[in-house]
């Protein structure tokens, strides 16, 4: 078999600055030379992945600037900052903040930042052993107790929960979580529980960081504007989803309508549950997973969301992860018994789905296993009537065949829960859009190569894609992978809304053929190997389509989840490799090519 | 190439429509366009209230405006102005970019500095 002139994958995706780096064979020296897909996405806090170690990857992002620059920007009010001292992280970058007066010594910060929002500070003691962190605009106080770690006291509005997480050596890491909108942040030093440091007296403290989020996660250190972290903003994604084997995830525009995805106290409904956040390891890998609680009360347990509309005809997909903490089953509705699925946490399978047939129709439901007992569990239904709506979930320890189960709660047993997600207009769902008080959308995930003549086969060649596709796919024919210069001279492989997978070329802008597979979900393996008037479609070792009737069109942009010409059309696909040749491969090649 | 984020209010669903098409369509209806469209309709300012069975007791109370959000490719277009809002961050959508949204705050602070109250210095 000839090499090819790109690849794509194949178990090795390569990412540098942001682009996606495809691989071509040097024609003069057959050595392998990097070929850039400009990557475009624009979203870096709305997009996750699930990394190699199967869990989900976030954005990240740290708020404060000099998160670890005390003596610039930080305003000190009666206090000094000195440099230089022992740190938890064993370097010499940690800071002691003295009093210098009496008063109200601290060290503050002005910031705009809304939303659910984790505060932490690394911080030890030095002449005091106390600390009071105070935030403003969104109302919290929080006491720790830097000699033993202890949370002596926290109150405020807006506050959620605070922690300690001891580092050693004396260090604790401080955070508080709070819900609202924050205007200033401030750190005290104090000899004791609500005793502000006299002059000459401080603590030790290091590495400030403020994050949407429940839980302070990995440090970013900042400088004179916030940093990033884990996924950016036109970063290609690169999935580990059931599998070790990695494959770009590409996906539409989609928006998450739940305002609050994992801080489910705020939702509108809470009948007869109670909500504890920070309960358990959550698919994240962090202690940020939510339990329900329903309580001793005997009837109903639920809690809904509301603030968005479903639409006639279109379809909703609701999504969240969850885990059996005492109860095995999780309920899952739109607007109580007109949509709803029950799903068996203990074994993975949904038990049942089910609409009214007059406000919506059409339903589906799927559970996925994500590892450590956690399950994605989906539900999925077309609206026939405009109206507002909202999402609701509950768990019970039996399943009916019902939006829920009237009970009483034995006060311990519940459900996990994390990553609530609602996307409108929507006939599958996609991958974990995280959301602290706002909607939130995420950008289309495309990629091109605007000048690739050079490695496109002109009059025979031959295009292969492994791909993973789900769904019903409801816009017409958006790409996969894609061969163009206009409209009018193009082939590659599409998704067709027949849940199909549809493989065309036009050329002069007359059709030159068209097939589709006949499957609609999973992996499959198409090669289209193409010269003048001879055209084969392999499909998983299976010849598909042949012609002897096709003209070739020049062709000069290469295009992931989108054409060369319109970025719009979209889909979800994970692609595991792609390679394109500038011969005609033989149709042996093709069926061993293709062959899964 | 820099996204900006903006919000816009429209008097209805057509106007939205017809300035939305300005942007540039295709003959099937396919935006031509690199900007990321959010149709967030009439919101919901006050949220319905339902029983068990899901039966509406009270009404969501809907915006009589219809809202769009965009994430230009690009500065946003001018001719779009008019229709341009403000509000305290971030309202109830935006678009999951740090650089959108930081861009977005500062302007909002810029133009509307009361969405953004000074801290008591009181103890």
């Amino acid at each position: 078999m000839s090499n090819a002139t790109l690849q794509l994958g194949g178990g090795n995706f390569a990412v540098k600055d942001g682009k996606l780096l495809g691989y071509a064979t040097d024609p003069k020296t057959s050595a392998f030379v990097s070929r850039e897909f400009d990557f475009s996405r624009g979203s870096n806090l709305a997009a996750t992945r699930v990394d190699a170690n199967g869990l989900i990857e976030k954005g990240r992002e740290n708020l404060l600037v000099q998160s670890n620059q005390f003596d610039t920007t930080w305003f000190l009010n009666t206090t000094s900052v000195t440099s230089g001292q022992s740190g938890y992280d064993g370097s010499s970058d940690a800071w002691l903040l003295n009093s210098t007066a009496t008063g109200f010594p601290r060290i503050q910060q002005t910031i705009s930042a809304s939303g659910v929002l984790t505060l932490s500070v690394y911080a030890k003691a030095a002449t005091d052993g106390f600390m009071l962190i105070r935030t403003f605009g969104a109302d919290s106080q929080v006491w720790f107790n830097l000699n033993n770690g202890n949370i002596v006291n926290s109150s405020g509005t807006e506050y959620v929960s605070s922690k300690t997480d001891n580092v050693g050596n004396g260090w604790y890491r401080c955070s508080v979580v709070l819900n609202g909108s924050l205007t200033s942040l401030r750190f005290y030093p104090e000899s004791a529980y609500g005793v502000y440091s006299t002059s000459g007296n401080g603590i030790y403290i290091q590495d400030a960081q403020l994050e949407a989020g429940l839980v302070a996660t990995d440090y970013i250190e900042t400088g004179a504007t916030t940093a990033q972290a884990g996924i950016l903003e036109d970063m290609p994604r690169i999935d580990y989803t059931n599998s070790s084997s990695p494959a770009l995830l590409l996906e539409p525009q989609r928006t998450n309508s739940i305002e609050q995805s994992e801080y489910l106290n705020t939702w509108n409904t809470i009948v007869n549950m109670t909500i504890d956040v920070n309960q358990g390891t959550s698919p994240e890998g962090h202690d940020n997973a939510t339990k329900l609680l329903p309580t001793t009360f005997n009837g109903e347990h639920f809690i809904d969301k509301g603030g968005f509309s479903r639409t006639a005809g279109e379809y909703i997909s609701h999504t969240i992860y969850a885990k059996a903490d005492g109860y095995n089953y999780l309920y899952i509705s739109n607007a109580a018994s007109r949509l709803y699925g029950v799903y068996n946490l203990s074994n993975g399978s949904v038990e049942y789905v089910n609409s009214n047939g007059t406000d919506f129709t059409n339903h589906s439901a799927n559970i996925e296993d994500v590892g450590n007992g956690w399950y994605r569990c989906a539900l999925i239904g077309q609206a026939l009537t405009s109206v507002a709506t909202y999402m609701r979930i509950s768990c019970a320890p039996v399943a009916v065949d019902s939006q829920g189960y009237n009970f009483a709660g034995d006060g311990t047993s519940g459900v996990l829960v994390y990553g609530a997600q609602a996307e409108t207009n929507s006939s599958y769902p996609t991958s974990y859009i995280p959301t602290y008080g706002s909607a939130v959308t995420r950008n289309a995930d495309t990629g091109i190569i605007n000048s690739a003549t050079d490695l496109i086969g002109q009059t025979e060649g031959t295009l292969f894609l492994d791909v993973e596709f789900d769904g019903d796919e409801s816009v017409s024919y958006p790409s996969l992978v894609n061969v163009d210069t206009n409209s009018s001279n193009r082939f590659g492989i599409l998704r067709n809304p027949n849940d199909k997978i549809h493989i065309y070329m036009i050329a002069g802008g007359v059709s030159q053929f068209t097939t589709d597979t006949t499957q609609t979900s999973g992996r499959v393996k198409i090669a289209l190997a193409y010269a003048n008037n001879d055209v084969a479609v392999y499909v998983n070792g299976t010849s598909l389509f042949t012609s002897s009737s096709v003209s070739v069109p020049a062709t000069s942009k290469i295009s992931l989840n989108r054409f060369g010409y319109n970025t719009t059309l979209n889909t979800k696909s994970r692609i595991g490799n792609t390679m394109l040749f500038k011969t005609r491969l033989s149709n042996e090649e093709l069926a061993t090519l293709t062959t899964i | 190439m820099k996204k900006v984020f903006r919000k816009y209010a429209f008097g209805s669903k057509g106007a939205a429509t017809t300035k939305l098409n300005a942007l540039g369509i295709d003959e099937e209806g396919q935006p031509t366009h690199n900007h990321s469209i959010v149709h967030l309709g009439n919101l919901v300012e006050v949220a319905g209230t339902y029983d068990e069975e899901g039966n509406e007791l009270t009404a969501p109370v809907l915006s009589d405006t219809y809202s769009v959000d965009v994430m230009w490719d690009g500065e946003p277009v001018a001719d779009w102005d008019a229709q341009m809002i403000w509000c305290p961050p971030m309202g109830v959508h935006t678009f999951g970019s740090s650089s959108a949204i930081a861009e977005w705050t500062q302007k909002c602070k810029e133009l509307h500095p009361e969405y953004f109250p000074e801290p008591e210095e009181l103890e």
